[in-house]
């Protein structure tokens, strides 16, 4: 190679030396404000590492290792397993019968069968327990939960066993495997990835439920965080405890990512979509049709039943028009503001992730904003508490800005999920070609970008707007004085047992949170389809 | 008409140089091809072109406006540049219709009949009248390379750069869909950069084809031209097959195993004998059944055959060593008629057909 001709120019800033680098400058603009965001993102965990640093190390030792936290640990962990283990195994044989046997009415169960997940845990809890008092304990709260979240794995298996290529399955039959060593072999190998993912969801959800918990009265450490700040005002007991969960989040993360790298799920050959046939039921299939009116009878025919039997045979409430108006709209707008807040947070990142791949720095700055799943909302309310009352002398402390921040950091992993598919809908070279069309960059942003984006941001607004309206843990920490939220109010009612005027909310929350889902469902399933990718 | 033209052209990402003081004219009205393998720098010169992207160094003038210069640079939505992408790149969330129509401005848009008539001229120019209601999914690959030339035509570009149009397509259609393209560029009357990989497709399309090597344009010529005359060896080789056999330059003739060859382009000023690389086209070489000794004739065996209806490509393996000094003979190439199939291992004999090429070997530069 031979010198320049011309005097070239400093080369811009090294990147990777592939020839065909799309953007090689650095956005160094959207870089700075991913790391703000993550640094956002860090501030519980920081907060954590705050306040086990400053009351040293043996107050740390003393308060986590006690008797109760033994106990809580013994009751958080074996409740995990076992509703985990039952999660998977309800979740995928759901799957596998509505995605892959010729079950009667396949369309409608696959509906029915997630509507659960749109129903708040607190009101399942409150629907079975308010109908006997022999749902409690241990056993309520295996029961409650395993019906509130089995959908967590349902969904992911489903949509895997969809996407699954047929072509193996017909392979290990064609060597001579048969049906149900094929199904334990193939499918649920190809699943695995999808299974694991799903556990890892109900894992996350079991450790940081509140609300379902208190009511069967079972002791976790979220009820056990709760009651050392409502009740002791033990702020110290609370972060070492609330230090022992997260440690476990972690550990829950750390081992699902490494039972994940050891295999990968392949699908040999073009991706063209071939349909297995349906497998054929025979006898089994009025057993399995009673399985699925029992599932969903107990899932969903449960609680809303219980609530409205409270509405309708309990004492006639006097009034509940106002406030249940009141809190629909405190719930709405704080449901919106953070939904817009969420979105607007994980735009940078996506972006950043999404064109400009590359740079072990900018992908550990998006793997990073994935921990808060790891943090359960008292952990981030109680950080961001912390943090008003000891930088800002109160300021900000219980008001409707500082809960809805609270509200976008625990659902920035949904909203980045959302934007970031959305992203991938539009991409880089579709812009170029509308500026070589003689279109500006703001033309160029409406006409195309925003078009082509549009659905998928809606659809993360959606995803948070209905995490917002269902969430209790944190809002009750950080609600304002004298406000009310459908979740709070319901609350408020459950625990006097005044459950005529409870049921309403519950009502209307699971009216509010059902048919969005029905909706975005749809709308995740759709942009599955290859075509509208390109 | 407008002329571009490109002096000077540097491009690096981070250390590796990508187009290293690249110049190059393309004649207004002209189809230009840009040959090169895959990573030589053509989509980043196009790029620059097009204005995605800025040059290190080097100025791009379009007519009379500089476009990319030291302290200038036009940004592409004022250039005026159709632009054709590898993949299409339709608009998903836009008819045919309203793809093609997308660069018209807001009031061309606005008049329903006018820009309706336009986008439906244009569909009907690249035979696809009637699909104007569909979307891009709805198309299949060379359908939606033809909606994307359309739409870059409709702004009327006094330039279209067209970034592999062709390697995604099945063969079939590659040939229907090239003419078509051929034929549209020409009517609009565009001054026109085709980049490819692919030399039967630069060959058969482009007025003038420019290889790019090292970043910089090592030949641009018609291709005739090209294909007669490389610059070197490595061009030769580069376009079509190429035989180079060792000889010895005298003037206007070069004395190679085929005996002594006319050269095209004799070179007066090597007086003396010299030792040069000669390029024997495998059409050149005469392939004739049988071991008769004959004048100029080479006795070979034949190791490899491909045969391709309208002609066969014959491999041999001469058997004498070439006349004075020197290694054994390399395999040659030998382009026949069709005609009977060669048993591997046949004897034949080969003559060669001057005019040849010859390019004296560079004594070892210290």
């Amino acid at each position: 190679m031979t010198a320049p001709a011309a005097p070239a120019r400093p080369a811009v800033a090294a990147g990777p030396a592939a020839s065909r680098v799309r953007r090689p400058a650095r956005p160094v603009a959207l870089t700075a404000t991913a790391t703000v965001i993550a640094a956002i993102l860090a501030l519980p965990l920081i907060f954590l590492l705050i306040e086990a640093s400053g009351s040293g190390l043996s107050e740390d030792s003393r308060l986590i290792f006690r008797e109760l936290t033994a106990t809580l640990l013994w009751n958080t962990i074996r409740l995990t397993v076992v509703v985990t283990a039952l999660c998977a195994v309800i979740g995928t044989a759901a799957a596998w019968c509505v995605e892959r046997t010729d079950l009667p009415g396949r369309r409608i169960w696959a509906v029915l069968v997630v509507v659960p997940l749109a129903i708040p845990d607190f009101v399942v809890s409150f629907g079975w327990a308010s109908l006997s008092s022999w749902i409690a304990g241990f056993r309520g709260a295996v029961i409650v939960m395993t019906l509130a979240v089995y959908p967590l794995v349902y969904l992911p298996v489903a949509a895997s066993l969809r996407g699954a290529d047929p072509g193996q399955e017909e392979v290990a039959r064609s060597l001579g495997t048969g049906r149900v060593r094929t199904f334990l072999r193939i499918t649920l190998g190809q699943a695995r990835g999808a299974i694991l993912g799903g556990c890892l969801l109900v894992a996350m959800v079991l450790l940081a439920e509140y609300g379902a918990f208190e009511i069967v009265g079972y002791q976790t450490f979220t009820t056990e965080i709760f009651t050392e700040i409502g009740a002791a005002f033990s702020l110290p007991a609370a972060c070492a405890l609330a230090l022992v969960l997260v440690l476990l989040s972690l550990v829950v993360l750390a081992g699902e990512g490494l039972s994940r790298g050891r295999g990968r799920v392949s699908r040999s050959g073009p991706l063209a979509q071939r349909v297995s046939p349906p497998q054929r039921l025979g006898r089994a299939r009025l057993p399995v049709l009673a399985g699925f009116v029992l599932l969903t009878g107990l899932a969903l025919g449960v609680p809303i039943a219980a609530s409205v039997y409270w509405m309708t045979s309990g004492v006639r409430p006097s009034l509940t028009g106002v406030p249940l108006l009141a809190a629909a709209g405190y719930t709405a707008l704080y449901g919106a503001l953070a939904g817009l807040l969420a979105t607007l947070l994980a735009l940078p990142v996506a972006l950043l992730a999404v064109r400009h791949p590359g740079g072990l720095a900018r992908r550990l700055l998006e793997r990073s904003t994935y921990l808060v799943l790891a943090i359960p909302g008292v952990v981030i309310a109680l950080a961001l508490s912390y943090f008003t009352q000891r930088y800002l002398g109160g300021f900000a402390y219980q008001t409707g800005p500082l809960l809805i921040l609270a509200y976008a950091i625990m659902f920035f992993p949904l909203a980045l999920v959302g934007v970031k598919a959305s992203l991938a809908r539009a991409p880089v070279s579709l812009d170029e070609v509308a500026r070589s069309l003689g279109q500006t960059r703001l033309a160029v942003a409406l006409r195309v970008t925003l078009r082509l984006t549009g659905p998928g941001l809606v659809a993360a607004f959606c995803l948070v707007f209905l995490s917002v309206i269902t969430e209790l843990t944190a809002t009750l920490i950080l609600i304002p004085i004298g406000v009310q939220t459908l979740a709070t109010q319901f609350w408020a009612y459950e625990t006097n047992l005044s459950y005529a005027q409870a049921a309403p909310f519950a009502l209307v929350m699971i009216a509010v949170a059902t048919l969005p889902s029905i909706v975005l469902g749809r709308f995740f399933n759709r942009s599955a389809d290859p075509r509208m990718v390109t | 008409m407008t002329e571009l033209a490109i002096t000077g052209l540097a491009k690096a990402f981070g250390r590796h140089q990508v187009l290293d003081g690249l110049d190059l004219d393309v004649p207004a009205g002209s189809l230009t091809a840009i040959l090169g393998p895959s990573g030589s720098g053509k989509t980043t010169l196009l790029r620059i072109l097009a204005g995605f992207e800025r040059a290190d160094a080097g100025t791009v003038r379009i007519g009379t406006a500089i476009a990319d210069g030291p302290g200038t640079y036009l940004p592409p939505e004022r250039r005026r540049i159709g632009y054709v992408p590898q993949e299409g790149s339709l608009f998903p969330h836009l008819t045919v219709a309203a793809n093609i129509a997308f660069g018209l401005s807001h009031k061309e848009r606005r008049r329903p009949g006018r820009a309706g008539q336009h986008a439906a001229e244009l569909l009907d120019a690249v035979g696809l009248a009637g699909f104007a209601k569909h979307y891009p999914h709805q198309l299949s690959g060379g359908q939606q390379q033809r909606v994307a030339l359309a739409r870059a035509l409709a702004i009327k570009p006094e330039v279209v750069l067209l970034d592999e149009p062709f390697a995604s397509l099945d063969a079939h259609l590659r040939a229907s869909v090239r003419a078509d393209v051929q034929r549209l560029l020409s009517e609009a009357g565009a001054t026109t950069v085709l980049v490819t990989h692919d030399q039967d497709e630069a060959l058969s399309t482009a007025d003038r084809v420019a290889v790019l090597r090292r970043g910089r344009i090592a030949q641009c010529a018609a291709p005739q031209q090209l294909y007669s005359s490389p610059v070197d060896a490595d061009m030769a080789r580069f376009i079509g097959d190429a035989n180079l056999i060792p000889g010895q330059l005298n003037g206007s003739s070069v004395q190679t195993l085929f005996g002594k060859l006319a050269v095209t382009h004799p070179d007066l000023s090597v007086a003396t004998q010299c030792p040069a690389t000669v390029l024997v086209r495998p059409e050149q070489v005469e392939l004739l059944p049988g071991t008769d000794e004959m004048d100029g004739a080479v006795a070979a065996r034949v190791t490899g055959y491909g045969y391709h209806g309208h002609d066969a490509v014959v491999t041999v393996q001469p058997e004498a060593a070439p006349p004075g000094e020197g290694p054994a003979a390399s395999p040659l190439i030998v382009r026949t008629l069709g005609g009977d199939a060669l048993p591997l291992g046949a004897p034949v004999m080969l003559r060669a057909r001057g005019p040849v090429l010859a390019w004296p070997d560079q004594a070892p530069a210290s």
